[in-house]
């Protein structure tokens, strides 16, 4: 069993987060510690009241990771975790960033967490041509 | 008329009007009429920020009529959160041709009509009014899928409150 160093929730649209988490599970074997919230579909606020209740249950840092930076799932976890700083949201997620979450040394504090994950994320597009880095 | 289409989606700008509408709709600019969003600063900015490549304007409802008598450019595309604002932004004059009606969610009282529309008995007066000041009123979610024409749906007797099945999200 592989366990984030902070509670993570994936909170994507439709079968997103179950998908990066099943294709994680796949490479890492059984995980906890991480949660998925399907949003970008049926009413805002039932969605954000469902994202303030997990933000009730976890104490502490989180790391929330959505999908689209412009998306309603981003928006809305900005929008309920305005002004808590023990809540970091990363927009762009995908299955090598979120793979990075479990591959993450120790860190002195959450934003350096935070920094490293992003660049992490970033790093992980990689472009090929003819087979070959382009 | 410079306002190219207009909409009602309660997520205002999100993953399908950026991806799909903008392009479908060719503006150059966002147009949000909402009060409570003219208000406040930090929804503001969380709503810019969401809008990628394209500049937004936010004005209250009663501001937003001065986008309908533009002239030329920019080819603006006006985000209503209601059908309520739609109301108020015709009955303050706005000429509107046509609005489109997406992302209607459910919330208590509404019923469904459509999985992407649901609405209350106020709604459905809002969209008798609309329809007699002749809205054109199309009903869709992306650009990819059907519209569903509202106005018909109206006539026909399609839109009774007391007929539409309850439901949740």
């Amino acid at each position: 069993m592989i366990r984030p160093p902070v509670p993570v929730l994936l909170f994507t649209h439709a079968g997103l987060g179950n998908g990066i988490l099943e294709a994680a599970r796949s490479i890492l074997g059984e995980i906890e510690g991480v949660d998925v919230l399907v949003g970008g579909c049926g009413a805002v606020e039932e969605t954000e009241d469902r994202f303030a209740a997990w933000l009730e249950d976890h104490q502490g840092p989180v790391l929330v990771l959505t999908d689209l930076g412009f998306g309603s799932c981003c928006q809305s976890a900005r929008r309920v975790s305005r002004g808590r700083e023990n809540v970091g949201v990363i927009a762009g997620i995908n299955l090598p960033a979120f793979l990075a979450v479990f591959r993450t040394g120790p860190h002195e504090d959450f934003p350096a967490l935070m920094a490293h994950l992003a660049e992490r994320a970033r790093q992980s597009v990689e472009v090929y041509r003819g087979g070959s880095p382009a | 008329m410079s306002v190219v289409a207009t909409r009602v989606d309660g997520r205002l700008v999100h993953g399908q009007v950026v991806v799909a509408w903008v392009p479908a709709v060719r503006c150059d600019r966002l147009g949000i009429a909402d009060d409570a969003l003219a208000g406040d600063s930090w929804e503001k900015d969380l709503v810019e920020s969401a809008s990628e490549d394209t500049p937004v304007d936010v004005a209250s409802v009663a501001e937003a009529v001065s986008w309908y008598r533009e002239e030329g450019l920019p080819r603006r595309f006006v985000l209503l959160r209601s059908l309520a604002s739609l109301l108020e932004l015709v009955r303050a004059g706005a000429p509107v041709p046509e609005a489109v009606l997406g992302g209607i969610h459910h919330r208590t009282g509404a019923r469904r009509f459509l999985a992407y529309l649901y609405l209350t008995r106020a709604d459905i007066e809002a969209l008798r009014e609309l329809d007699r000041a002749g809205v054109r009123l199309i009903a869709r979610d992306v650009p990819g899928n059907p519209a569903v024409d509202v106005n018909r749906a109206l006539a026909e007797g399609r839109l009774e409150y007391d007929q539409l099945p309850a439901g949740t999200s």
